[in-house]
């Protein structure tokens, strides 16, 4: 499995390239695609120089930075999307639900729905690679417009993704790359969110 | 990537070494395992998916190789040079690092999460998208480096130096600093606290 980092000038955000080192029907290798934020020369010239075949576009959230190349990719190449959200960039999205498994060309992909960031925030694990978009990057957790949406994303994270073994690999959204280790021990915004959870229990405590 | 197969020893997941079925912990010789890495990469100007994780290398020397898709998670480094060295989606978390010389290297969107630095130098380097997330890191020096999308978060610095570097878009939130020399660098445009 060959793995391709590019970073979108548009929104500072990353994108994957996920491809197979098998080539299958037509002598084209398997490809996915993960939050293309932008669309451009470098992209493209990846993805045609490895002779790739894109078997699928994964969205981990409707952000405009991590959909911008969408409309162009799409125009390139016909491939479904998959997302947490039906539509994504005015593009037909198929729906993705916490738990299930796609099966696209050779590669098995993980669903969790870890709301918060976004209501439809997606977290992707393909064998040993988490694509966390904004849910989860180094040392931080995604912005929340409220306490709430930051409770619900600490606990889903928690609950869905840091229960996992620690040697997968997080490939954030914005930002460089870490390990669910290095996450569980690090990470401030889940800290943070822990203490104000404990706050927040003994407050209720008191009132009552 | 590296690949991820697992140690064949019995109730062992940690990912095996390149050329080996077992991880540095149950390999029967680490000191060979090591010789038998160093060789490899000594033979090769770029060096791709290489899993070296959890072996020790002493004066070793990286200088001007290029390691794409590695690992050296957990590994210990002493006195090594990996001067005009080149990682790219490289991972060495949780690594020990002391007397080391990464000057005029060029690593980028690659993890040092939870490693110790120690007498070690990062002067005159490329260090874009890196993780220091959790580093203890102390008598070192950045000097002359651009640290663009680099992260700190939750570091402790002690006697570090990042004069003349860039720090746009660095984070250093929740770092704990004693004797750190941030000099000529664009300080405005790091970020040192968030909402979290």
């Amino acid at each position: 499995m060959k793995l391709f980092f590019h970073y979108c000038l548009y929104g500072f955000s990353n994108c994957y390239v996920l491809g197979s080192e098998v080539p299958g029907e037509a002598g084209l290798k398997d490809a996915l695609i993960v939050d293309p934020g932008c669309m451009d020369e470098k992209l493209l010239g990846f993805i045609e120089s490895n002779d790739y075949r894109l078997r699928g576009i994964l969205i981990t959230h409707d952000h405009l930075n991590h959909v911008h190349g969408l409309r162009t990719l799409k125009r390139i190449y016909d491939v479904p999307v998959y997302a947490g959200d039906p539509s994504v960039c005015e593009s037909r999205a198929n729906l993705v639900r916490d738990g299930e498994s796609l099966s696209l060309g050779p590669f098995s992909v993980g669903v969790f729905s870890v709301p918060g960031h976004s209501s439809d925030s997606v977290v992707f694990r393909i064998e040993r690679l988490l694509f966390t978009g904004d849910a989860l990057s180094a040392g931080l957790i995604g912005s929340t417009a409220s306490a709430y949406g930051k409770t619900i994303l600490a606990h889903s994270l928690k609950d869905k993704i840091l229960s996992m073994q620690g040697d997968l690999i997080v490939l954030p959204g914005h930002g460089p790359p870490s390990s669910l280790e290095a996450e569980r021990r690090f990470n401030v915004g889940l800290t943070a969110a822990e203490r104000a959870d404990i706050q927040r229990a003994a407050l209720v405590r008191e009132i009552w | 990537m590296f690949a991820f197969t697992p140690c064949a020893a019995e109730g062992c997941g940690l990912p095996v070494l390149t050329g080996s079925d077992s991880c540095a912990l149950h390999c029967g010789d680490p000191a060979f395992e090591t010789d038998r890495i160093l060789a490899l990469i000594a033979g090769e100007a770029i060096v791709k998916d290489l899993n070296a994780a959890g072996l020790f290398f002493n004066e070793s020397d990286f200088s001007s190789k290029r390691f794409y898709g590695c690992s050296f998670t957990g590994s210990t480094f002493s006195l090594c040079l990996f001067t005009g060295s080149l990682f790219r989606m490289s991972f060495l978390d949780f690594s020990s690092f002391a007397d080391c010389d990464f000057s005029r290297s060029d690593i980028m969107y690659s993890s040092f999460a939870g490693s110790r630095f120690k007498d070690s130098t990062f002067e005159s380097s490329e260090l874009v998208h890196v993780n220091y997330c959790g580093c203890d890191i102390s008598e070192c020096t950045f000097n002359d480096s651009n640290l663009y999308n680099s992260r700190f978060i939750g570091a402790q610095l002690r006697s570090a130096d990042f004069i003349d570097c860039n720090i746009k878009k660095t984070f250093f939130v929740k770092a704990r600093q004693e004797r750190v020399s941030f000099k000529s660098s664009n300080t405005a445009e790091a970020i040192f606290d968030v909402e979290l």
